[in-house]
């Protein structure tokens, strides 16, 4: 199975959010990073999605105050989405140091 | 941040609320509150709204309303019925593939006759005033028996109008047929009708343009269809426009009416004003050529109004008995025909018919489903048994072989409606309708939909109650036998479809050898070589110069001209006078007029006198009779006798066959009428130049009538055409016994390679033994051949019984004779030896060791 590239966009977010990664933190690291400003709608399918595919967890946080009441929804990296991860990254490299005269130095 | 209320737009949050799964909703609403509430402290309360609609629409996506599938224990169960009906499917596809396509071909018949019989049905539905629409018509009593009509004098609907309170509105129709049309440039010929302004009172046909009932008020102005105000003034708007009808009458174009739906007893492409016809003509109460319709209040009580009018015409005629009444134009299309006064149906008979053959072949398709449902049952009595044992009941295994027969029978139903619209341009060919499975008729599809519920629940009933009936111990060792029962009903059913295919195959050759013999029928006259001319307008005037010039073309051997065109010919009148004519005695008698040469140019025969001649002088007196006329007259010496006031006889024509080829010839009394001709008559000699002689005539006739394009018949074509009806029935007939007898044969096919698959191993050992192929390949047969000699003795008697009383309705009939039965039943019996035998000889061909090796 292929990660898209939003969700690839989306599962990055989730990893480097660790404990903190539902979906309005989520937007706004995706923001912040690179400029993109997903629509609630279309982030939320994306998670589902990721979901399904066995790329992350999901799990309930407790009633907060905020937010009207309403639970937030905690997403992790699995281990299976690590290596989606990867993999995309990996390929993406491979293809990349084809192209002669493109810098790959990562510092 | 406290905990207060967060007030988004309450319309997007309910609609949130509304399409979203409550799984979804807590965690999407939170994340959607708290950007609300976010945006409403950074940019304003209004921002903050118009986001927060926005992105409840951005979560209009499948991942917030899927998870909403129900995990009940029907929808499980249902979805494992799907699985198992489809991997039951791809298993056996021979199977499925006789069973869909017999489905298909049987619903394909259904849907196609469903689609006639409902247009049918529908002819003059579309008036919003049908239910109060009435045609006047009349019996005439003559000798004792009635006959009716519809046709009545011009002053009857004025006068009902008048002096009836019933009547609301009241008009009179004459469809003059094609008329000489001319728009400026182009010539064409259009159906004329002459109406009163009520016609669109009565009837609903809409105007477009302009005020349709205003237009037949005055009589210098006409109202045109849609069509023909394209075809005459292409893209020009037609009102105020002139046009000339047969070069006399000019009227100006003062409405235009939508096109006249396929389904309109009433046909027009043009409605002149009645006014305007009646202005120069005196019509009386004898002059019976006119339509009359009239619309009652509502709730009139028809029987009482009938009562009323019953004697309004006949008070103004001398000596006749005639009876008016009014009948519902809702009935007329179907049921519009009578006999010695009683209606006796019409069209509606073929309703009968059509969906009688409809449901039979749509029978034999459930039939096919049926029977190999059953004879494969054995393979489905381990699942059906186990199914048991872990505790199924059986109205459960009920629903699952109803799902599976449903599922095939949709799999049909979708086949068939491709084939329908592939069909459906080659049916109207045939039928000679307009026939179209729109997708806005959703009566259609919803009566489509049902068909294929009813076709899937009979044929999925019987093997559902079948099989679920299995007793779970017997079938899951395998002990138990499919009972002889099951069998011998499989017999009958395959004798039912052979019954319906050879009742339909011999309908078909009776049908087929009927039409054969009219069209072969002795006509009394020469067809050949004679080609008929309309006259149009006024060109009679010019006729006898016109045949002189004629006549000068080479080849040319006569000419003449008469009221009639010879397949047509006059209308009945009665009252007529003759020597010796008793004091109750009367028939009708046809009559018409003709020209000088009349008999010569028809290529008919004289029986006794002469032809009508210039050569005497006093001939406009003179009369012509067929032998039916002399012999019912009981006149001994014809020619000479006096017929009426001042006619006599000069002639007697043998014998010819006109208006219904079907029926003995009627009376006919032919009288000379140079100035009523309306068909000019050219014969030829016999040879190859008759184009060349066509040519010449054509510059001839455009040296006098410039105006008018050449039209000219064949009138042997002319005679042909008369049979269209009895053809399309006959393709109808043929097409649909074809496929029924398609369909038994795939049922057969199908039962034939089941039982040469169970009896693998008989035939094995009987082989073994010394059994020779054919030994083994007739066994395997006759067993399928006995159901179909057995509908043969069944169908054929019927079908003789069945024809024969129907053939006495007409005069001209062929006989039954046995090789119509032995062609129909030899078909019939070795089409089904050639299904059978493919899978028989494939048995007994085949390798025993390999049949009898597992053991």
């Amino acid at each position: 199975m292929k990660l898209g590239a939003f969700e690839e966009l989306v599962l990055l977010a989730v990893g480097s959010l660790g404990d903190e990664a539902y979906g309005v933190a989520i937007k706004e690291t995706l923001q912040q990073k690179i400029g993109k400003n997903p629509s609630i709608g279309a982030l939320h399918s994306a998670l589902y999605r990721l979901e399904d595919k066995g790329c992350v967890t999901s799990e309930e946080g407790g009633a907060t105050t905020e937010r009207g009441g309403r639970r937030k929804k905690f997403y992790k990296l699995t281990a299976y989405g690590i290596t989606m991860l990867e993999e995309a990254n990996q390929l993406r490299m491979e293809f990349a140091r084809q192209v002669p005269g493109l810098n790959l130095s990562t510092e | 941040m406290s905990n207060r209320k967060i007030h988004p737009p309450r319309l997007a949050d309910r609609f949130l609320q509304w399409f979203c799964s409550e799984e979804v909703l807590e965690t999407l609403q939170g994340d959607l509150y708290e950007l609300y509430e976010r945006r409403r402290e950074r940019r304003g309360k209004l921002l903050a709204d118009i986001y927060y609609a926005f992105d409840v629409l951005s979560a209009l996506r499948p991942f917030a309303f899927e998870r909403k599938r129900s995990n009940s224990n029907y929808t499980t169960m249902f979805q494992h019925y799907l699985t198992i009906s489809w991997r039951n499917l791809r298993v056996n596809r021979l199977y499925s593939l006789l069973n869909i396509s017999g489905l298909a071909v049987g619903l394909t018949c259904g849907i196609l006759l469903l689609l006639w019989i409902s247009h049918e049905l529908s002819y003059d539905t579309f008036h919003k005033n049908q239910p109060n629409i009435y045609q006047l018509m009349r019996h005439e009593v003559m000798s004792g028996e009635y006959f009716t009509g519809d046709v009545t004098p011009a002053p009857l609907g004025p006068s009902l109008k008048s002096g009836m309170p019933e009547v609301v509105f009241a008009t009179r129709t004459l469809g003059a047929g094609k008329q000489l049309v001319n728009a400026g440039h182009e010539n064409t010929y259009e159906a004329v009708l002459y109406a009163d302004p009520d016609f669109f009172n009565i009837m609903t046909f809409p105007s477009v343009t302009g005020n349709a009932i205003e237009a037949l008020n005055s009589p210098g102005s006409v109202v045109i269809t849609e069509r023909t105000a394209k075809k005459l003034f292409e893209h020009t708007d037609p009102i105020g426009k002139a046009i000339t009808v047969n070069n006399t009458d000019e009227f100006l174009v003062a409405a235009v009416v939508r096109d006249v739906p396929t389904n309109s007893s009433i046909r027009f492409d043009i409605v002149a004003p009645f006014s305007g016809y009646e202005q120069n003509r005196k019509l009386k109460w004898d002059n019976n050529s006119f339509q009359t319709w009239i619309m009652l209040a509502p709730a009139t009580n028809l029987l009482a109004f009938n009562e009323k009018i019953d004697g309004v015409v006949e008070e103004h005629l001398d000596n006749e008995e005639v009876h008016l009444f009014a009948f519902p134009i809702e009935r007329l299309h179907l049921y519009g025909h009578f006999n010695n006064g009683k209606p006796d149906g019409g069209k509606i008979v073929f309703v009968y018919l059509v969906g009688a053959l409809g449901v039979f072949i749509l029978l034999l398709a459930c039939v096919n489903f049926m029977n190999l449902a059953t004879a494969r049952s054995e393979r489905r009595a381990k699942e059906v048994g186990i199914r048991k044992v872990i505790g199924a009941q059986r109205r459960i295994i009920v629903g699952q072989f109803l799902t599976e027969a449903m599922m095939i029978t949709f799999f049909g139903l979708f086949l068939s409606i491709v084939a329908v619209n592939l069909l459906l341009p080659s049916f109207n060919e045939l039928t000679g309708k307009d026939l179209s499975m729109s997708l806005a008729n959703w009566q259609l599809w919803s009566s489509v939909l049902a068909l294929g519920w009813v076709t899937g629940m009979v044929a999925g009933s019987y093997p559902a109650f079948f099989l679920s009936g299995f007793k779970p111990v017997q079938a899951v060792t395998g002990l138990g036998k499919a009972g002889k029962g099951a069998s011998i009903f499989r017999r009958a059913l395959v004798t039912f479809q052979f019954f319906v295919s050879i009742f339909l195959i011999i309908s078909t050759i009776v049908i087929y050898v009927q039409l054969d013999h009219i069209q072969g029928r002795p006509l009394g006259y020469d067809q050949e070589n004679l080609i008929e001319l309309p006259v149009r307008g006024d060109m009679a005037k010019a006729f006898d110069l016109f045949k002189n010039d004629l006549l000068q073309v080479q080849g040319v051997t006569a000419v003449s001209a008469g009221g009639d065109n010879l397949i047509r010919v006059g209308g009945g009148l009665t009252g007529f006078q003759w020597p010796g004519k008793g004091p109750d005695e009367d028939f009708p008698i046809n009559i018409t007029w003709v020209h000088y040469d009349w008999v010569e140019a028809s290529g008919l025969t004289m029986a006794d006198g002469r032809d009508f001649s210039p050569a005497f002088g006093a001939d406009s007196l003179a009369c012509l009779v067929n032998e039916t006329a002399a012999r019912r007259m009981r006149l001994e010496q014809p020619v000479g006798t006096h017929l009426g006031d001042n006619n006599y006889i000069v002639g007697v024509v043998k014998d010819f066959v006109y208006n219904d080829p079907t029926s003995d010839p009627e009376p006919l009394v032919i009288y000379l009428g140079t100035n009523r001709i309306s068909h000019i008559f050219v014969r030829f000699q016999n040879d190859q130049d008759w184009q060349k002689r066509i040519g010449q005539i054509e510059e001839i006739f455009g040296s006098y009538f410039p105006t008018y394009p050449f039209e000219m018949h064949f009138t042997k074509d002319e005679y042909q055409k008369r049979f269209e009806v009895i053809r399309s029935m006959r393709g109808m007939a043929i097409l649909f016994s074809g496929l029924a007898i398609f369909i038994a044969c795939l049922g057969l096919i199908g039962l034939s390679a089941y039982v040469a698959e169970r009896r693998k191993k008989e035939v094995g050992i009987r082989k073994v033994l010394g059994a020779t192929i054919s030994n083994i390949s007739i066994a395997l047969s006759v067993d399928f051949l006995k159901p179909v000699i057995l509908s043969f003795l069944l169908a054929a008697p019927l079908a003789g019984w069945l024809f024969d009383t129907g053939l006495d309705d007409i005069d001209y009939r062929i006989e039954l004779s046995w090789w119509i039965f032995a062609l129909a039943g030899g078909l019939a019996l070795s089409l089904a030896c050639l299904m059978v035998s493919y899978h028989a000889i494939k048995a007994s061909t085949a390798n025993s060791v390999e049949s009898l090796r597992t053991e």
